[in-house]
């Protein structure tokens, strides 16, 4: 058993800037805690290294079983799950585990993020299924990519993303890539092709990679991006030849 | 607040799991204007973090109706045995869709599906998708619903918490008073017709550290408004849970299936070909790995017994003729409907794994028809009522939480700290040999009724949203331990309870 250190940002309210503050607060980590292992020890008992009971520290969490991307923060400067960050690991040399909300999200309070930004870009993506279900015949090679649950790591990572940046993010294109080899039919695929030509679309990736290393599902999110290029560059081809 | 313009007189679907999915879906499909609410999004769902499989009957030797004799074996008098045929029957079909889909589905060499045969069934009839079968599921669901978000005929609000039913005098339900975490407000909404897919009550039984599966909340505020309960004791339990990081956590029941023995507390998978292992549950086994250092592959692991479903909740009827369609998966409350793990229509005493899945979806479907077509014979719409029954609706929901909401405080008992007494208090009670109802409910009373959430700010406050959970649980969990006592005495066979506001829950009759 020992004593972590956590130092967290906090803040009361979306429209209240003046009230960003971080507190500290100290738990003692057996070798299996998480960092919403901590959270959760807090929220019971929030009084702070010194000694001041505040309101308790707000997060997000639902499976706390390294699974539905609820608890995406950042640790010590980067994104990561809160549930799956074991304190005894995450503890720098030097001073506390410090635990920011996710920066490009609509901030709720201390740690919590508004998340329907990321719905909007998956509709400009147009990462939807309607109509007739598909009729293609084995799809496991599909599995990989069909495992995101919106932990918008890869939205916090993107050097691209941000809320004054129409770019729909890496998630949204890999939904896109994995809608499309599922289609059912060319004009499907050629519309799904043509949202993501428009600004926003996938013009907007920098190629920097980061998405790939922090998503915690290995999505081969990158090889998903280059798909989406060949395939929209082909489009833009035979459109241009009036095919 | 919801824009909803009364001539569109839509229908209300609490809970974003894949019974609320498939309910919502089957509502947008009929062009029935929905309203979805649920306390966080469809990834963050019980439902969609399972490991199980999807039973059907699609193996050669097997059919709809050996399943139906399986799925009424295993329920030995509990669950309804029309509901258990229908889905039996409706499972082929369902499968079949979802494969069309795009749902990565195991199969064989030959193509067809590779099918797995699990406790409970007499034949190979479990269909998986790797370890991720209802996250797959869950995904592609969120996909249509999108669709149908983005042409206006469903509206979505996520990260809201059902306080209420809103009710006419004779009961029927007309609308849902829900709080929007993130602010603080307190919204009434009209419905004609609600459908609770808000998930069991596992969160009771669980008597872990930290928050726990679904306390059962939603079931809760129905059990007060009238609507009975059928067996609420009733709980299902994998072998395969384990201790990491303050929770208890279970790996998927497909590792027994796949040759795992449990003994003297040890999981052994050493013998297993670590091929299939994998493909069957990768990541639970890898998040294991993270949590406790340990190789399930090549060492026996730890595990211990826990919760994981219960097998009873809201008593809802079926059409066994096929002429009612609006009664399918109806409550005993008018204009309420209930899906899922909310519901008790189709698990019995024991359970196979690949059963809920497929009654979520099943059953899911079968609510949306109901609930379109108890809207499309409605003679008066909730759309008519005076504003004014609406208005006191929410007003008493706002000021029960304006009268909560204070500071941190030594002074007050926490709500986490309650929430635990509450899980240990019904754990206790279900094991002891004298199950004494009022001794330990009684006291937790008390103490709740002193509780605050201390935390004055009214933004994505946890101490509000639990307290509110609690106050709404409470006759739900005297319920279970009533439903516990009466088993004790009266053997093994279906019981439904209603509530008397002064005696509590009570033995009742079926609804006619």
């Amino acid at each position: 058993m020992t004593r972590v250190l956590l130092r967290i940002c906090r803040q009361d309210g979306p429209d209240r800037p003046e009230t960003r503050r971080f507190e500290e607060f100290e738990v003692v980590a057996e070798r299996t805690d998480t960092v919403a292992t901590a959270l959760f020890t807090i929220q019971r008992n929030p009084v702070t290294t010194r000694g001041e009971r505040v309101s308790p520290v707000a997060f997000d969490s639902s499976c706390r079983s390294d699974g539905c991307g609820a608890c995406t923060l950042l640790l010590n400067g980067r994104v990561r799950s809160a549930c799956r960050a074991h304190l005894l690991r995450e503890r720098p040399k030097r001073g506390p585990i410090v635990l920011e909300p996710l920066s490009k999200l609509p901030l709720v309070r201390d740690l919590v993020v508004e998340r329907s930004p990321l719905r909007r870009r998956l509709l400009h993506a147009r990462a939807f299924v309607d109509g007739a279900p598909r009729g293609r015949e084995s799809t496991f090679d599909l599995a990989a990519l069909d495992r995101c649950t919106g932990c918008a790591a890869c939205f916090e990572a993107c050097p691209q993303t941000g809320p004054l940046s129409p770019f729909v993010g890496p998630a949204a294109l890999n939904e896109a890539r994995l809608l499309n080899q599922l289609a059912a039919s060319r004009d499907e695929r050629q519309s799904r092709l043509r949202a993501l030509m428009s600004p926003g679309g996938i013009q907007d990736c920098g190629k920097a990679r980061t998405c790939v290393e922090v998503c915690p599902e290995n999505i081969p999110l990158f090889e998903s991006i280059l798909e989406l290029s060949a395939d929209t560059a082909r489009l833009w081809l035979s459109s241009l030849l009036g095919r | 607040m919801a824009k909803v313009e009364s001539k569109r007189r839509p229908t209300v679907v609490v809970g974003e799991g894949i019974a609320g999915q498939a309910t919502a879906l089957a509502l947008c499909e009929a062009g029935v204007p929905v309203l979805l609410l649920a306390r966080s999004g469809s990834e963050q769902s019980e439902s969609a973090a399972r490991g199980d499989g999807i039973d059907a009957a699609l193996d050669r030797d097997d059919s709809p109706e050996r399943h139906t004799e399986d799925l009424l074996a295993s329920a030995a008098g509990f669950a309804n045995g029309s509901a258990l045929a229908a889905l039996a029957e409706g499972a082929p079909a369902l499968f079949e869709r979802l494969r069309r889909d795009g749902i990565p589905f195991e199969s064989s060499r030959s193509g067809s599906p590779h099918l797995e045969k699990m406790p409970g069934s007499t034949v190979a009839r479990t269909a998986h998708a790797g370890a991720l079968t209802a996250r797959h599921i869950s995904r592609r669901l969120a996909q249509r619903l999108l669709a149908f978000e983005g042409a206006g005929l469903l509206e979505r609000h996520v990260g809201w918490q059902l306080c209420d039913l809103v009710q006419r005098p004779d009961l029927a339900v007309v609308g849902v008073v829900a709080r929007e975490q993130s602010t603080g407000q307190v919204n009434a909404l009209r419905a004609d017709g609600v459908c609770l897919a808000t998930g069991g009550h596992t969160g009771l039984f669980a008597a872990e550290t930290f928050a726990p599966p679904s306390l059962g909340a939603a079931t809760g505020v129905a059990f007060r408004c009238g609507a009975r309960l059928a067996d609420p004791d009733r709980v299902h339990e994998s072998p395969l849970g384990y201790h990491a990081g303050g929770f208890l956590r279970a790996l998927p029941e497909r590792l027994l299936a796949l040759g795992g023995s449990v003994e003297a507390g040890l999981l052994d998978l050493t013998a297993l070909d670590r091929a299939a292992l994998r493909r069957a549950s990768a990541s639970a086994l890898s998040a294991h790995r993270a949590h406790t250092g340990l190789d399930a592959y090549s060492e026996p692991i730890a595990v211990v017994d826990v919760p994981t479903r219960t097998l009873g909740g809201l008593w809802v009827d079926f059409d066994e003729s096929g002429t009612d369609a609006a009664r399918c998966h109806r409550t005993s409350l008018p204009g309420l409907y209930a899906a899922g793990g909310a519901c008790a229509a189709y698990f019995g005493a024991r359970l196979s794994p690949g059963t809920p899945l497929a009654a979520a979806l099943f059953g899911g479907a079968r609510a949306g028809r109901a609930l379109g077509a108890y809207r499309e014979a409605l003679e008066s719409s909730a759309f008519d009522l005076p504003t004014e029954v609406f208005d006191a609706a929410r007003e008493r929901v706002r000021a029960r939480i304006e009268a909560l909401l204070s500071e941190s405080t030594e002074d007050h008992p926490s709500p986490f700290e309650l929430e635990q007494a509450l899980r240990q208090a019904v754990a206790q009670a279900m094991t002891s040999e004298e199950p004494n109802t009022d001794d330990a409910l009684g006291a937790l009373a008390d103490r709740l009724s002193e509780a605050r959430s201390g935390d004055a700010n009214a933004c994505a406050n946890a101490g509000i949203a639990t307290l509110m959970e609690l106050h709404q649980v409470l006759p739900l969990a005297r319920a279970v331990l009533a439903a516990h006592a009466t088993r004790v005495s009266a053997g093994s066979k279906p019981f439904l309870f209603a509530l008397d506001e002064e005696r509590g829950p009570f033995l009742a009759e079926a609804p006619a």
